[in-house]
């Protein structure tokens, strides 16, 4: 087997035990794969013989044999350590059998892992080229790589080299950096106090307001501005301190304004919202009767007290909406109480309180205050003839008395929430209501009243004089008289009205006397009439001066006056006749 | 002295000790001596940091004046001392209002006839 030794291959490792796919069994080569293994050795078949292949064997033979011969003559001079020595052989026979096995299996992970350095630094440039040239990188770029990352995704470019200069220096960097800072310093520091002097003139021109209206004596409080719901200063303006039970209790917030810093006046609700007033005030008409119709005699004028020339606006404003919260609470306790004295000829109807009189209707109405109808505000119609204004005094008494009354019941409310809270005391705040058309409706009708009575006996001494001599004093309002300190100013119509009569009658012919105390006063309602008669009878006139030796005829309680005049009538026609 | 006002007012001397301590630190860190480059970029920033720092010191102050008139406002309650003698005003009150009531109720009576 001349290939065999010329290949210099070990026939045992073309066997199937070690089936190397490099290394194959040249005598199981087929004719195809031998003729491109001779061509790749021999170069041509050309100068190919028989002849020098036997003499190229023959050589390397020859060589062979030589060695051999040296090997034989080494081994006769070492003679004694041939065992050994041939051991040895043996043993890195086997040994250099594994080395190569190894080396070969190190080779090929070599080889393995430089193609795939190369496809991996192939990948990069062709993913770096790609930018440049997409269809060159295209070509050569890994299938996994064009599926995952975009053409043209890297990209490179030359650094300038770093240029090192003078400026480097730690101390003229520094100082540059530093100035920089200070530049900004000055930018922060300049746009700084434009602010600040804006926000300084701005809190100066608002509390001055604020201080404008402290000075007006309003109490100020702090409270959420409902709109945004920021801090701000409200000003309690209505009476709820003061002892009004309505339920606006008359709290503004006085917003600030943040351009300029001024405040506004806005009134606000108790559970804080907004809220848009109409303002309305009170206003008192007369009505009389005149050719059985009814023409207006006399009207309350309204007055723009509440500003003032030379007050700041915001402090007119605030006068204002006080006003304007009286009139409200006013109204509505005037429609409150009007409600209840349906009975007594008081109707309401629509804005309008009416009450009936005898011959003479009052008519209490809330009109809405309009800026611009200067007319109405400055009282035109007041005075428009002569007939229109007899009873413009009057008109407005009443709204004053109205007023006063109201005025009245917050002190009385007052005085309750100043002393020690009991059950008593609470349960008084609560059912509290104010005397106001009451005591205008039961002074008047009083008025009527002992009029009557006037004229009642005015009547009996006409009628009877012939017969008897009367002789009366009268004296009104009592009650008041009696009382020796004045604690309450309104006392006269927070009591009911009370008016006595003491009617002396002697009877010509037999100088009996009869003596008639009258009470005439009234209800709870101040409307309806309580006349109280006593009738008290004496032999001699002298006994009715001492009060000895009277006998009680009569004592009667009569709330009408027909039944009342209808019973002196006949006690006197008794008085005289009988006796 | 009440400690609200114990407060505000040392709230007033720390700001204003503050606000010239930054300001003189600011000047002391712009010197520039042999400092290495770290050390002068940091003192760069905190420069800056201080002014806004005494900006802000600045705020507060006015705040606090803001805070001050407040109190003022609102905590004090106003008594009027200058009422009169109760009880005279009182009569007086008496007489025009019994004025008044007969007026009212007198008027009536004159037309009714």
């Amino acid at each position: 087997m001349p290939e065999k030794h010329l290949l210099s291959l070990d026939i045992d490792l073309t066997s199937d035990k070690y089936n190397d796919p490099f290394v194959r069994n040249e005598e199981t080569l087929s004719v195809e794969e031998l003729i491109p293994r001779i061509l790749a050795e021999r170069k041509s078949f050309a100068d190919l013989t028989e002849e020098s292949i036997i003499k190229e064997i023959n050589a390397a033979n020859d060589a062979e044999s030589e060695l051999n011969a040296s090997q034989v003559a080494t081994e006769a001079f070492q003679g004694p350590s041939k065992e050994a020595s041939e051991s040895l052989d043996n043993l890195s026979d086997e040994s250099s059998l594994e080395t190569i096995q190894k080396k070969k299996i190190e080779l090929a992970n070599c080889i393995h892992s430089a193609i795939n350095e190369t496809s991996l630094s192939l990948d990069f440039v062709s993913l770096l080229i790609s930018g440049i040239k997409p269809n060159a990188g295209k070509s050569t770029i890994s299938p996994h790589l064009a599926a995952n990352i975009p053409l043209g995704s890297l990209n490179s470019d030359r650094l300038a080299g770093v240029e090192s200069s003078a400026a480097e220096t730690p101390a003229a960097v520094g100082q540059g950096w530093k100035l920089d800072s200070l530049k900004r310093i000055t930018n922060l520091f300049e746009d700084a106090s434009n602010i600040l002097e804006k926000q300084t003139k701005k809190e100066q021109n608002y509390w001055n307001m604020i201080h404008i209206v402290l000075q007006n004596n309003e109490a100020l409080c702090k409270l959420k501005d409902p709109i945004n719901g920021s801090n701000a200063i409200g000003v309690r303006y209505g009476f709820g301190d003061s002892g009004s039970s309505y339920h606006d209790k008359g709290l503004a917030v006085l917003r600030k304004n943040d351009v300029d810093g001024n405040i506004s006046f806005h009134p606000v609700s108790d559970n804080n919202k907004h809220v848009n007033k109409v303002f309305k005030y009170v206003k008192v008409k007369i009505l009389s009767e005149i050719d059985d119709d009814y023409m207006v005699t006399g009207q309350s004028s309204f007055s723009q007290d509440f500003l003032k020339e030379g007050k700041h606006e915001i402090i007119n404003e605030i006068e204002k909406a006080r006003y304007f919260i009286f009139e409200e609470d006013l109204f509505y306790f005037l429609t409150r109480e009007a409600k209840v004295l349906v009975n007594y000829n008081v109707n309401l109807i629509g804005n309008k309180i009416i009450i009936d009189l005898n011959k003479e209707l009052i008519e209490i109405e809330a009109l809405p205050y309009d800026e611009l109808n200067e007319d109405e505000l400055d009282n035109y119609y007041q005075n428009v003839n002569k007939d229109s204004c007899i009873n413009n005094d009057k008109a407005q008494s009443i709204l004053v008395f109205l007023k006063l009354m109201l005025c009245c019941f917050y002190e009385y409310n007052l005085k309750l929430k100043q002393r020690v809270p009991t059950a008593v005391t609470k349960w008084k705040q609560n059912n509290s209501h104010p005397l106001i058309l009451r005591p205008l409706l039961g002074h008047i009708r009083h008025e009527i009243n002992l009029k009557f009575t006037n004229d009642l006996l005015a009547e009996i001494t006409d009628k009877y004089g012939k017969d008897i001599k009367t002789d009366y004093k009268s004296s009104r309002y009592t009650k008041l008289r009696e009382m020796s300190k004045v604690s309450n100013p309104f006392m006269k119509s927070v009591e009911r009205p009370h008016s006595t009569y003491d009617v002396i009658i002697e009877n010509k012919s037999n100088n009996k006397v009869l003596k008639i105390p009258i009470e005439i006063t009234s209800t709870e309602y101040y409307c309806d009439l309580v006349i109280k008669l006593s009738v008290v009878k004496y032999e001699k006139e002298e006994d009715s001066h001492n009060n000895t030796d009277g006998v009680n005829l009569l004592q009667i309680t009569f709330s009408e006056f027909s039944e009342f005049s209808e019973c002196l009538h006949w006690t006197i026609r008794n008085f005289i006749n009988k006796s | 002295m009440q400690s609200k006002s114990i407060t505000l007012l040392q709230r007033i001397d720390s700001d204003i000790e503050q606000i010239l301590q930054k300001f003189q630190d600011t000047f002391e860190l712009a010197t520039n001596q042999d400092k290495s480059k770290e050390l002068l970029s940091v003192e760069s920033l905190s420069m800056e940091a201080n002014a806004t720092l005494i900006i802000r010191l600045c705020e507060d102050l006015l705040t606090i004046s803001r805070h001050l008139k407040e109190t003022w406002c609102l905590g004090s309650l106003k008594v009027d001392g200058t009422q009169e003698d109760d009880s005279r005003k009182v009569d007086e009150i008496y007489s025009k209002f019994n004025y008044l009531t007969d007026k009212i109720s007198q008027l009536e009576e004159s037309n009714a006839t």
